[in-house]
């Protein structure tokens, strides 16, 4: 964990962070509690802690994603929030972590929570910087970008049949 | 968990990648802009997603959306 922490924050900022990510929360479709933590995280700006039920988890939002959203370089807290969606999701679903269950890996389930994340916002930029990000997680876990590409297409293609075929477009 | 990397080193990461591979980033771009959804008419939720009643919170996002369209 980084040492480095942010600078302290007046109550009302405080209470102003609280109220939009728990905004955010909610549009992106979040199920369970949202919490806003002043302090680094060395796993980034957001975390799901997942309970046994889905009402059980809880979104962690960390000070970097407020530092990230003055910043164009990074996502947008709403695809920050969206990411942690796809965890959700991911782990929830009574069919996916079964259909993944060969190749299950800290990795994989990274590329997925992005792309659910991209099938979960409105905004086209969000949506294009999830797919990125999960092109990228895939390009790094493979040493041959073709390889990538096909993990990246399999996971995409078995979560839009799962995720979205039962929905009345 | 969401990790450290910018949505900026992560699109250097992957140019670079695909230099190396000789992969054309244009058409590369091309295929992933082919991805965007269609607009629906009932945005998706983690709750439509997993098969769970609306809840006045997803409702209330449907109907926000609506609007702006």
């Amino acid at each position: 964990m980084s040492s480095h922490q942010p600078s302290a924050i007046t109550f009302t900022e405080r209470a102003r962070r609280i109220d939009l990510v728990r905004q955010l929360a909610a549009k992106v479709g979040f199920c369970g509690r949202v919490e806003y933590r002043h302090r680094y995280d060395s796993s980034g700006p957001a975390q799901i802690r997942l309970g046994a039920k889905i009402g059980d988890d809880v979104m962690l939002v960390f000070a970097e994603a407020f530092d990230w959203k003055e910043d164009s370089r990074h996502f947008s807290l709403e695809a920050v929030l969206a990411h942690e969606c796809g965890h959700q999701v991911f782990h929830h679903h009574p069919m996916l972590r079964r259909l993944f269950a060969r190749d299950l890996s800290i990795h994989l389930e990274e590329i997925a929570a992005s792309i659910i994340g991209a099938l979960l916002v409105t905004n086209v930029a969000d949506h294009d910087a999830l797919l990125d990000k999960a092109v990228g997680e895939a390009l790094q876990g493979c040493s041959d970008p073709a390889d990538a590409a096909q993990t990246f297409n399999g996971i995409r293609k078995t979560l839009e049949v799962v995720l979205c075929s039962e929905q009345k477009l | 968990m969401f990790g450290t990397k910018t949505l900026s080193e992560i699109r250097k990461e992957i140019s670079e990648r695909l230099k190396e591979a000789g992969i054309d980033e244009r058409q590369f771009r091309e295929q992933l802009r082919k991805l965007r959804p269609a607009k629906r008419k009932k945005p998706l939720t983690v709750a439509k997603m997993l098969g769970l009643p609306e809840t006045p919170a997803s409702k209330k996002r449907r109907r926000v959306i609506s609007k702006s369209r």
